[in-house]
């Protein structure tokens, strides 16, 4: 399927890339975490469990803090210790901050790869038809893109969420079901709304890509050749266009993974994401405490910063290997 | 025989890229008569431009020129670089690959111009063209004033972007002076564009494809220099205008007796304006001499199948005779040892499984080939087997080189 | 080869073809109100191709011979004009008959490396064609692209190659390959060895040629390239911006060309023989003016190097020829007067008169391309010192009035003959009566 000189050519760039590696080494690790959450957490992430009946959290390994409590007029200083039972801690509503962590990594990709995948849906075949049509089809479709654009995509977010409610779908999760993690959520939560969002948000993206390509391969004389022997349009759209374009397409897709992570964590920082085990809720959680529990905020804020990263890395990978114009050309 | 301006000694240009070492050029050898036209003529990847690039020193990452001189003649020249450079002095002409890279630059323009093949992207679109002649002129006019500089002229503090703001202020600041500019105009005239003082004032977009062509002339013509090299000069144009740019270097070459380097793969261009002819084959002269021994006379094999394949205007002939098979592989680690035309040569010998040097041939003394039927005659006795070579495995040939025949026997 | 052919039906019949593409026609264009702007690709063209023959199409980039050919294939949705196929008008053809008429014709075209999809092997490129008509079953069709790859010279195990492992002239194999799986019975050739090497060319000129006699098919063979034009076709037509200017059999256009732009393209062709230095021609000046505003009358009369004068004029077609660039370029008011008055008034101060003269001297020397008979000084003097005050059209008028020819007046038409021509050298007895001499 894929050709032999896409593959040589991948292999080329990632040896010659450190930040290739570094991106794809990432990426693993995240998938890796996300993916056996249920086996790898020590707590279910939505119990609460305190340090004492004061409401203090447990702080991370090797940190120890100091807190006043007003009690009857006078204050009182504790001095809080880690447990071992809590790796990282534990966040203002007492739950585990490790667990959270590895939940909130599974929400990021869900919501980045169904949300990127409903956006390819939605923009390719929209641009691969405006483009390959041209004209009039054209003109008004891509008007229609363009006025999606004029939205700031984070306003639109929440005014669509506003429209359809925070819903979200419960999947059974298939590690807890075949009883290899107990005292685990049984079902993971996708937050529907955002993922329909955040695809509204960012189809356009593709529609352009995916019209630009179209374009350009409308002209090519393969295509009029198509024509000539009688080929219908969605044959030509379906053999021809679409298998010709994708490469943009798929370079566009792994970065709008993390921009979509990064939207989805700023809509669930706002509280709109319908579930509490996501980065962007827990650095909103977190957001109050950063001058003492600093911890709270800064960890799964770094989950984003992590998974993003090694996300457009890869891409960055991606489209240098793909790179129509590097490939194929031989000396001589 | 101390007017060659040009002397091509054992040249070698490769290409060192990741699926092996091209070679592009290999040991080519030609000698270019002052005020003559020479023609090299080839295939697409017969290394023709990278001949014409090699004499320019443009051949770009990741090529490199390997081995070999280029001797260029010029009394003015030798004695500024003697001083210097006493190395590359030889019998009073200079070997430009023995010097300095900033002393072969500063040869741009006076003593070789290139002409390429498509004039659109060899200007800037979004300065005039006026403009743009007129800077040629400056930089060689800069030159002159100060022939000791042997920095690369086109770089330095002239084209720093606070003089570029400047000089949109201020047309003092203007690297071009009204001296350059007036010569512009006369150059633009020289080369028959129409109306010379209203088109400099034009940009590049408002010329068609033979004017600015045309106008591409005039720039290389800014410096006066010895050798005009001419890539592809007229590939790109329509017949027409074809040829009217060929009367018009005709022209310039008579009335300014600079010498011309024309690479092309049109015979027909050749036999228009060349004196003398080089055959290029797989990145070797395979043939030269004077016009009439390649034309009349043609020794090698692959001349005489060029001939044969070039349908006639002049009547309509039975079939075309075309050289079987493919360009070959330039792959260092793919070439053998032996003639690189033999695979596709219809009177392959023995002989020819082992290189073959120069020898000369019949007809002037110019005329040399590549090839053992300089010497013997062909025998049949001594033919290569049919097959041989697409039987000779070899792997990675294999790809490229199956089955191409002729399409039909003749 | 020059045999009437008027009895015969002829597979393909070309009537007043007309393609214009349009500028400035986008919805914003629209909207801002600016007027769309015609671009007359194809202008008018009518021919026959008869069955078993070849029809050359030459002329150079622009002409609109591959717009022809692509508009003929109804690639491209006609202006006007009709394309009639086996008798029937391609045009109104739909649905299962127009799926027949693209079995029965196919293209080859020019880019080796365009015109095969890059992500399709060679055997899926090739069967295509038989997939979309549902031709055989898959064994079938294996077979026959098989059977199809051999006959144009590669071998039935490179259909699970991909293009890129191909040179140049292999790929164009490829091509003609699935224009033949069809087994059509015409082929539109657009430009199938411009891409390629003089050797390689002859290879698959020879092919052409070879499955040509074996299938019986037809050619419209579309080239700039007259020598390949020659060497291939039995019939020739010559187009200039968008209009046929001559055509007839090959022999007779490349032995006696009618039309002075055949000439000239004949003319400008460098031959590969070493008598080619010695060779006296004739080139023709100019560039092939635009086909948004095409010239009136005889397209090619701005760059034409036998206009015909007035009747009653006498002038050398030097002169003639240089007062017409002037008359296009007062026409077009493409000529900057600053610069001359500029220069006029330096040298010679406030006098009024002087520096009348100085401009028309000064501009005429910019502009006039030959010197003129005392005669012809004066009217064009006269012009060019109404120039001087800016009055366009009397200077116009002045002109036209004198030099007026016939050749801007009417677009001449093709000759009803074997050999037909659109020039008025050719027309009828009442004008051709005074052919000009030419100097």
């Amino acid at each position: 399927m894929i050709p032999e000189r896409l593959k040589a050519s991948l292999k080329r760039e990632f040896h010659q890339s450190l930040l290739a590696k570094v991106g794809l080494g990432l990426l693993i690790l995240i998938l890796f975490l996300a993916l056996f959450a249920p086996i790898l957490a020590t707590h279910d992430p939505t119990t609460s469990r305190y340090w004492d009946d004061q409401g203090n959290s447990y702080p991370p390994l090797g940190i120890t803090y100091d807190t006043e409590i007003a009690q009857e007029g006078e204050r009182v200083e504790y001095t809080v210790e880690p447990t071992t039972e809590h790796l990282l801690g534990t966040n203002n509503v007492g739950e585990d901050i490790y667990s959270k962590f590895l939940y909130g990594a599974r929400t990021s990709l869900l919501v980045g790869f169904f949300g990127t995948g409903l956006a390819v849906l939605m923009g390719v075949p929209f641009g691969l038809i405006a483009g390959y049509y041209g004209g009039r089809v054209d003109d008004s479709m891509m008007r229609v893109a363009d006025i999606m654009l004029a939205f700031p995509s984070l306003v639109l977010a929440v005014a669509l969420i506003g429209v359809l409610g925070a819903a979200t779908i419960p999947i059974p999760d298939p590690i807890v079901m075949a009883g290899f993690a107990e005292d685990m959520p049984e079902y993971m939560i996708l937050p529907g709304s955002v993922t329909i969002v955040v695809a509204l948000v960012t189809w356009v993206w593709f529609a352009r890509v995916a019209r630009g390509e179209a374009m350009a391969i409308r002209s090519e004389e393969y295509v009029k050749a198509a024509r000539s022997m009688g080929a219908s349009n969605r044959r030509i759209l379906v053999t021809h266009v679409l298998p010709n374009s994708l490469t943009p397409v798929i370079v566009l897709a792994t970065i709008q993974v993390a921009a979509i992570i990064l939207l989805e964590s700023s809509l669930s920082y706002l509280g709109f994401s319908g579930t509490t085990l996501s980065w962007g809720y827990e650095i909103q959680q977190g957001q109050a405490y950063l001058s003492t529990q600093w911890w709270i905020a800064t960890i799964p804020g770094i989950g984003i910063v992590l998974a993003v990263i090694g996300i457009n890395l890869l891409g960055d990978w991606l489209r240098d290997s793909l790179d129509p114009n590097i490939e194929g050309e031989h000396g001589g | 025989m101390h007017d060659e301006i040009l002397t091509i000694d054992n040249l070698s240009t490769k290409f060192f890229t990741e699926n092996g070492t091209v070679r592009a050029v290999n040991d080519l050898s030609l000698r270019v008569g002052r005020g003559d036209v020479f023609g090299i003529v080839g295939e697409s990847g017969s290394g023709k431009s990278v001949t014409a690039r090699s004499v320019m020193d443009l051949v770009d990452s990741p090529g490199r020129i390997t081995d070999g001189s280029i001797w260029y003649r010029n009394e003015e020249f030798t004695d500024r670089v003697r001083e210097d450079h006493p190395n590359a002095v030889e019998d009073g002409a200079v070997d430009l690959l023995e010097l300095p890279e900033s002393t072969r630059h500063g040869l741009r323009g006076s003593a070789f111009s290139m002409i390429f093949q498509d004039p659109a992207s060899s200007f800037n679109a979004s300065l005039t063209v006026g403009e743009q002649i007129a800077e040629a002129v400056e930089v060689q006019r800069r030159a002159h004033a100060n022939p000791r500089s042997t920095r690369a002229r086109t770089s330095g503090s002239n084209y720093s972007l606070k003089n570029y703001a400047l000089s949109t202020v201020f047309p003092s600041k203007r690297f071009v002076t009204r001296a350059s500019r007036d010569r512009a105009i006369e150059l633009l005239e020289m080369v028959g564009i129409p109306d010379p003082v209203q088109r400099a004032d034009e940009y590049p977009h408002e010329y068609s494809g033979g004017m600015l062509q045309r106008a591409m002339i005039a720039q290389a013509l800014a410096g006066e220099p010895d050798v005009l090299i001419a890539d592809e000069p007229t590939t790109a144009l329509d017949v027409t205008i074809q040829a009217q740019v060929l009367d018009l270097l005709a022209e310039l070459q008579e009335e300014t007796g600079m010498t011309i380097l024309l690479i092309t793969h049109n015979l027909g261009v050749v036999a228009r304006m060349c004196d003398r002819v080089g055959v290029m084959y797989a990145g070797e002269i395979v043939e030269r001499g004077t016009l009439e021994d390649v034309f009349d006379d043609p020794v090698h094999p692959y001349t005489q199948g060029l001939l044969g394949s070039i349908p006639d205007l002049e009547g309509r002939e039975g079939r075309l005779h075309p050289i079987a098979g493919n360009v070959p592989s330039l792959f260092e680690h793919e070439m053998e040892h032996r003639c690189h035309f033999a695979d596709r040569c219809p009177k392959a010998m023995e002989e020819c499984l082992e290189h073959p040097p120069e020898f000369d041939a019949r007809g002037s003394p110019h005329h040399a080939a590549r090839c053992y039927l300089a010497e013997t005659t062909y025998s049949e006795a001594k033919a290569l087997p049919e097959g041989y070579f697409s039987e000779a495995d070899d792997p990675a040939m294999e790809q490229t080189e199956t089955a191409a025949t002729d399409g039909g026997g003749e | 080869m020059a045999r009437s052919r008027s009895d015969e039906i002829p597979l393909v019949r070309v009537s007043e073809l007309q393609k214009y593409f349009w500028e400035n026609d986008s919805l914003l264009d629209r909207l801002l109100g600016d007027e769309p702007v015609a671009v007359r690709a194809v202008d008018g063209v009518s021919f026959d191709i008869y069955e078993g023959e070849t029809l050359g199409l030459v002329g150079e980039s622009g002409c609109g011979k591959s717009t022809t050919g692509e508009t003929l294939l109804r690639l491209q949705e006609p202006t006007g004009g009709a394309v009639e196929f086996d008798g029937q008008n391609v045009y109104d053809l739909e649905g299962a008959d127009l799926k027949a008429f693209r079995r029965e014709a196919q293209a080859v075209f020019q880019d080796p490396f365009s015109s095969l999809d890059p992500r399709m092997t060679v055997g899926r490129i090739v069967r295509q064609p038989l997939d979309i008509h549902g031709v055989g079953s898959k064994t079938d069709r294996r077979t026959k692209v098989q059977d199809l790859l051999e006959r144009v010279g590669l071998a039935a195990d490179h259909v699970d190659r991909y293009p890129h492992e191909f040179s140049g002239g292999q790929r164009q194999r490829i091509g003609i390959a699935r224009a033949l799986a069809l087994e059509p019975e015409f082929i539109v050739l657009d430009e199938p060895t411009s891409a390629l090497d003089v050797s390689v060319q002859a290879q698959v000129l020879n092919l052409l040629d070879d499955l040509q006699d074996e299938f019986g098919l037809t050619y419209l063979l579309i080239s700039h390239d007259l020598s390949v034009i020659r060497h291939v076709c039995d019939r020739v037509a010559v187009m200039y911006l968008g209009e046929i200017v001559e055509i007839g059999p090959s022999e007779d256009i490349f032995e006696s060309p009618r039309h002075p732009y055949t000439e000239a393209l004949l003319e400008s062709v460098p031959r590969a023989s070493t008598e080619e230095r010695d060779r006296e021609r004739e080139t023709i000046s100019g560039d092939v003016p635009s086909p948004r505003d095409p010239p009136s009358g005889c397209r090619f009369r701005t760059r034409c190097p036998k206009i015909i004068p007035p009747d009653d004029l006498e002038i050398t077609q030097p002169e003639y020829r240089a007062v017409m660039t002037l008359r296009e370029r007062i026409e077009s008011r493409n000529i900057t007067l600053e610069a001359v008055s500029d220069e006029a008034e330096r040298s010679d101060g406030d006098l009024e008169v002087d520096s009348m003269d100085a401009f028309v001297q000064g501009l005429k020397t910019q502009v006039l391309e030959a010197s003129l008979d005392p005669r012809h000084q004066e009217v064009v003097d006269a012009a060019i010192a109404d120039l001087a005050e800016e009055r366009w059209e009397e200077a116009e008028v002045r002109l036209a009035e004198m030099y007026a020819s016939v050749c801007e007046q009417e677009n001449p038409l093709l000759t009803q003959d074997d050999h037909p021509a659109a020039c008025h050298l050719h027309d009828p007895p009442v004008i051709a009566e005074h052919t000009i001499e030419n100097p």
